[in-house]
């Protein structure tokens, strides 16, 4: 294991602080609510942990400030690429690589085809990838020589970066290794980035140590374990007791503060605005189909109290895009009929009205993961006091993912985490091409909106199209005041993803937003 | 003994058969699909369809068992849907954790059962008879689960006593870790023992020939620790080997509460990802224990009782 | 007899008691088990919440008490479906021989040497959650239990001479079964039922801790002490009050079970 100069200072201030762990060889280490670990392919993982993480071992063409989200095509700095521009139609992106930038262990430099194979594996039909939809618009990648890659895309997208580019699946493969390793790839990859991988262990996680020849040189703290603890009392308590560095939070209201009352050492780290969680209201399900049903749910749910029982994790949803992301709208810019503020004496006269005086069942499912749970507990709780009975199942994750696959759900919560990308939670819950199958080959827009009703197709179209992004923001702006007219999908609540980290650990920024995984490339521990 | 063996083996067969369908049945009624497992709700319907047909599963369910049964009989495990390990692999990294805390319980059970449940026997509704027989009670209703959480809340929380959750690395460290896990269980498995053990010394105190043996003037410790003692043996084997299936058993929920690996975790997680392969060979694992065990039990029955041998 | 016995008349008291709890927890409970507060979340045992809140703010007393219904219901319901069910397939096997009997005596010997748990994970898992798929799920896992039982003892009883008797003057099977069988061999079937009752509370829990059994938002106590152990920080009160409920109802019903079994069948009293 190569020992740098730094990391053996960091060893030594560590032990100083921390006598009783003397022999503990002061790496970082994250605990993260998973069984074990699944593949380190970037391309394939779906794990919150496996992204951890990959994103220490890989590298992406272009990167925000650390800690924050790129909203706007200004926001992003260069990281594998130095600099890159774009045609004036927003559908020719050309990015300059960094030279000399070297993979771990010993795999050469990074060269236009690693680029190329990445993003081809991604467009190839025939290779399995888990999200192939962020990479659907890309016609062809090209590398006019080994330092330059071209994309041409289907249809313009002016925020590209954010969209393609700075995403799990964007981290640049080594090719040699990948085609070398095979299926061996997932549990040994090859990456730039700041951590390369030493042994993946199903019991004890995963050990890696710094890339000594990393572009930006090697990371501030050598060793790093990402730990796979699945159960949140665990991860707790292995936190409390100062084992651990870092774990990732529960997603249950009260649980920061339960922290914070046992462990004064314990700040977190939370993105904003994290996951996004909608209702989705099956349109073919009498009576959803009426829209004083559906705006009575839409009144008799108390977002703000669900966000604010989730304390400084939960943000308000108003419309579908999260207020954080360019194309939200939010409650001071809409027209009053538009803003839904919690009114149960107005959504049991709307119930009245659409002849359900006497109260309503809806029987629908969800899914034990404690956010769905607890969500969708409030939710029922709530509905009940404006005489809508939620007879509500709950599922294991899986059969619910499954069976909301399979148009079984009546009403189906969603939490997804989206980049920010105003059009992206628009085309997987309202566009009719993504509306939902009974025989599993259909998308995840749950509520038909678009083919039970009219939806708002045309103007995800010309969004599309829309080569300028202000105006593209606006097009989106459009579509979220349709939907809260036509309320298909309701936004419920924005939830953090939280890490508690002890505060020995220094990060090297702060973390405001940005996907549900960060770089650990600068953090140390303080002496 | 070795007609026995064979025996035993032979009836084993139907019953390999037995549990493998319905194994293969219960995985195939479980809703979920393992492809939209790995890949995640919002997996594109293609992508769906291209897993499944990697990983087989658009073969008729004829086919699949068929290749199931086979594969099974031959302890031929495959690959984890998951992550494409090796599913020996994976069982050898899991199965010692849960050998090591059965042999663990198991150990603890005895050291506290079987002495409480002779002095017990011995000691007839005295005080100690008296504390025993309502801690086995009490040991026989509490849930282990919940026996293992006041554990980790007392003990290792509140007092710090003990390790919260893992295996531990090095010998020492290890048992450190096995501790709680091992006591919870254990106590429970103790409970049982010194009942069993009471009731046995009892029955045997009460034979003729311990009575002959007394009234020949053979000491009071003699006559318990030599005659009933050595009799009494056999039910309390037995016994205790038919409930190392249960504490196997019962292993789930601890290994699940002390965050420990283990064959019991394997399977609780190989169910919610719908991963087939692990799921069978797990139950495949535990169904082998089962058999071993029933067989050891009864080879033993017919090695220390002399009258069965012709059986 | 047997009643006179104090420990008996006290473990019947608690059922008795956890009975009217059951039957009137609307009454008892001071609290909707389900009703939420967010502001009232994981507050300490006072005047107002003798056991506190959970994270939900749902008051905890409230829920345990209302637990008592799932927890007794599918406690003595699935050990008496699997007596049923099992007792049935038993005395089939044991009164008419030949290829129904060695299938049915080797599926529970199959069975039986699994432990119930196993069994309960494998069908919960496979029927997924819910009251009736609990439900099967336990009796599934009982069922050899009684099986077993009813066989051997059809057996030794069918083969008594009044049996032979009894056929060879014509009465029918039904009338044999229902007037000479079924009295004999109802005394163990009791005794195994009392025993396994206090079993199916506690793998009700273990399951529903599991996640495979009684779902939220409707409490039982194996799921409030999974949702307890998710708040572990919160408040410890849900998971020591909810186990200390399972304990004491097992213990009870495992006396009574002794109790009956030493009642019915006195050779066996030690």
């Amino acid at each position: 294991m190569p020992i740098t100069r730094r990391s053996l200072l960091a060893a030594a201030a560590s032990t100083a602080a921390l006598p009783a762990m003397a022999q503990d060889s002061r790496g970082l280490s994250i605990a993260l609510s998973a069984r074990a670990p699944v593949t380190l392919n970037p391309q394939l993982t779906t794990l919150g942990a496996d992204n951890w993480a990959c994103r220490q071992i890989f590298d992406t063409l272009v990167v925000p400030e650390d800690g924050t989200f790129a909203i706007t095509p200004a926001d992003f700095r260069p990281a594998l690429a130095e600099r890159w521009e774009s045609s004036p139609d927003a559908k020719t992106w050309t990015f300059h690589l960094r030279k000399g930038v070297a993979f771990q262990k010993d795999q050469g430099e990074l060269t236009a085809e690693d680029v190329v194979f990445t993003f081809a594996r991604q467009i190839d039909p025939s290779v399995v990838t888990s999200a192939k939809v962020l990479y659907a618009n890309i016609a062809e990648v090209t590398a006019p020589d080994p330092l330059t890659v071209q994309f041409r895309l289907k249809r313009p997208d002016p925020l590209f970066c954010g969209s393609s580019i700075y995403t799990m699946g964007g981290n640049i493969l080594s090719k040699k290794a990948f085609q070398e390793r095979g299926e061996k790839f997932a549990l040994d990859p090859v990456g730039t980035g700041p951590y390369a991988v030493d042994r993946v262990d199903m019991a004890k996680g995963i050990t890696l140590s710094g890339h000594k020849g990393h572009f930006r040189g090697p990371p501030a703290t050598n060793d790093l374990r990402v730990l796979y603890i699945l159960d949140t009392t665990a991860r707790t308590l292995a936190f409390l007791s100062g084992q651990i560095d870092m774990i990732e939070g529960a997603r249950t209201p009260g649980w920061m503060d339960s922290i914070r009352r046992r462990a004064a050492f314990a700040v977190f780290d939370g993105t904003k605005p994290g996951s996004v969680n909608t209702l989705q209201i099956n349109l073919t399900r009498k009576p959803l189909d009426d829209l004083r049903v559906r705006q009575a749910i839409r009144l008799g749910i108390d977002s703000k109290a669900i966000a604010d029982a989730y304390g400084e994790m939960g943000g308000q949803l108003f419309g579908l895009n999260p207020t954080q992301f360019a194309g939200s709208v939010s409650d001071k810019d809409l027209p009053p009929e538009l803003r839904y503020a919690y009114d149960p004496d107005r959504a049991k006269k709307l119930l009245a009205d659409a002849g359900f005086a006497g109260g309503l069942a809806i029987p629908c499912f969800t899914s034990q993961r404690e956010d769905y749970a607890a969500i969708m507990l409030m939710v029922q709780e709530q509905l009940r006091k404006i005489g809508i009975n939620l007879d509500m199942k709950i599922v294991d994750h899986t059969t619910m993912q499954n069976d909301n696959r399979k148009d079984l759900n009546a009403l189906a919560l969603l939490s997804s985490s989206y980049p920010p990308v105003p059009t992206q939670v628009i085309l997987e819950q309202l566009a009719s091409v993504a509306e939902v199958k009974p025989d599993g080959s259909g998308g995840t827009n749950y509520s038909h909106y678009g083919v039970a009703m009219p939806g708002v197709d045309k103007l995800i179209q010309q969004a599309l199209d829309e080569p300028d992004f202000a105006r593209r923001v606006a097009l989106c702006q459009e579509v979220e005041r349709q939907v809260l007219r036509d309320l298909p999908d309701i936004g419920i609540i924005t939830l953090s993803y939280v890490i508690a980290r002890n505060k020995r650990v220094d990060l090297g920024y702060n973390v405001k937003s940005g996907y549900a995984y960060w770089p650990l490339r600068t953090a140390k521990i303080k002496a | 003994m070795i007609r026995v063996i064979i025996q035993r083996l032979i009836d084993a067969i139907p019953t390999a058969l037995v549990v493998l369908s319905l194994v293969f049945i219960a995985l195939h009624i479980l809703p979920g699909d393992p492809a939209q497992a790995i890949l995640g709700e919002q997996a594109t319907p293609a992508q769906l369809a291209l897993l499944r047909a990697r990983l087989g599963l658009d073969r008729p369910l004829v086919v699949q068992y068929a290749v199931f049964v086979w594969d099974a009989l031959r302890l031929h495990f495959g690959q984890s849907y998951m992550n494409n390990l090796p599913i020996s692999g994976i069982l050898a990294e899991n199965l010692p954790y849960t050998i090591e805390l059965t042999i663990g319980a198991t150990i603890l059970g005895v050291l506290m059962g079987v002495p409480v449940g002779v002095v017990s026997a011995t000691h007839r509704d005295g005080a100690v008879d008296y504390g025993a027989r309502v801690a086995a009670l009490l040991g026989l209703a509490v849930p282990d689960f919940y026996l293992g959480a006041l554990f980790l809340i007392f003990l290792s929380l509140g007092l710090g006593w003990f390790p919260i959750n893992g295996v531990g690395e090095g010998f020492v460290d290890r048992l450190y870790h096995l501790f709680l896990p091992a006591l919870t269980l254990g106590l429970i498995k103790a409970a049982f023992v010194s009942r069993l053990t009471r009731s046995t010394v009892l029955e045997v105190l009460g034979r003729n020939y311990v009575r002959t043996a007394r009234a020949k003037g053979l000491g009071e410790t003699r006559v318990i620790y030599w005659h009933a003692l050595r009799n009494a043996l056999l039910p309390v084997v037995t016994g205790l080997g038919l409930s190392i299936l249960s504490t196997l058993s019962g292993s789930v929920a601890i290994e699940l509460i002390f965050g420990r690996p283990g064959l019991g975790r394997m399977l609780i997680d190989g169910v919610a990802t719908r991963d087939y392969p692990i799921v069978q060979a797990g139950l495949v694992v535990f169904a082998l224990f089962v058999v071993l065990v029933n067989l050891l039990m009864d080879l033993l029955n017919v090695a220390l009782d002399p009258r069965q041998r012709t059986a | 007899m047997f009643l006179r016995r104090p420990v008996v008349r006290v473990c019947l008291g608690v059922i008795v008691a956890l009975g009217l709890i059951a039957i009137f927890a609307p009454a008892i409970a001071p609290y909707d088990p389900v009703a939420q507060s967010v502001m009232a979340a994981n507050l300490d045992p006072s005047a107002q919440h003798w056991l506190g809140t959970d994270q939900f703010g749902r008051d905890i007393l409230s829920r345990i008490i209302f637990g008592t219904r799932a927890s007794l219901t599918l406690g003595l319901l699935s050990p008496l479906i699997a007596a049923v069910c099992g007792s049935l397939l038993g005395i089939a096997a044991g009164y008419f021989g030949g290829l129904a009997d060695r299938l049915i005596g080797r599926l529970t010997d199959i069975l039986l040497a699994f432990p119930a748990l196993l069994i309960g994970i494998m069908v919960a898992a496979a029927l997924g959650p819910g009251f009736w798929e609990l439900v099967s799920a336990l009796a599934i896992s009982f069922a050899p239990r009684f099986a077993r039982i009813a066989r051997a003892s059809t057996q030794s009883v069918r083969a008594e001479n009044y049996i032979e008797a009894a056929v060879a003057s014509g009465l029918t099977h039904r009338r044999i079964l229902l007037r000479h069988i079924l009295p004999n061999i109802a005394g163990p079937i009791v005794v195994v039922l009392t025993l396994w009752v206090a079993t199916a509370i506690r793998l009700e829990a273990t399951l529903s801790f599991l996640g495979l059994g009684t779902q939220a938002p409707k409490p039982s106590w194996g799921n409030i002490i999974r949702d307890g152990l998710d708040n572990l920080f919160g408040s410890p009160w849900p998971i020591v009050s909810a186990g200390a409920a399972i304990t004491l109802t097992a213990l009870a019903f495992s006396l009574i079970g002794d109790a009956v079994r030493d009642a019915l069948d006195p050779a066996s009293q030690a």
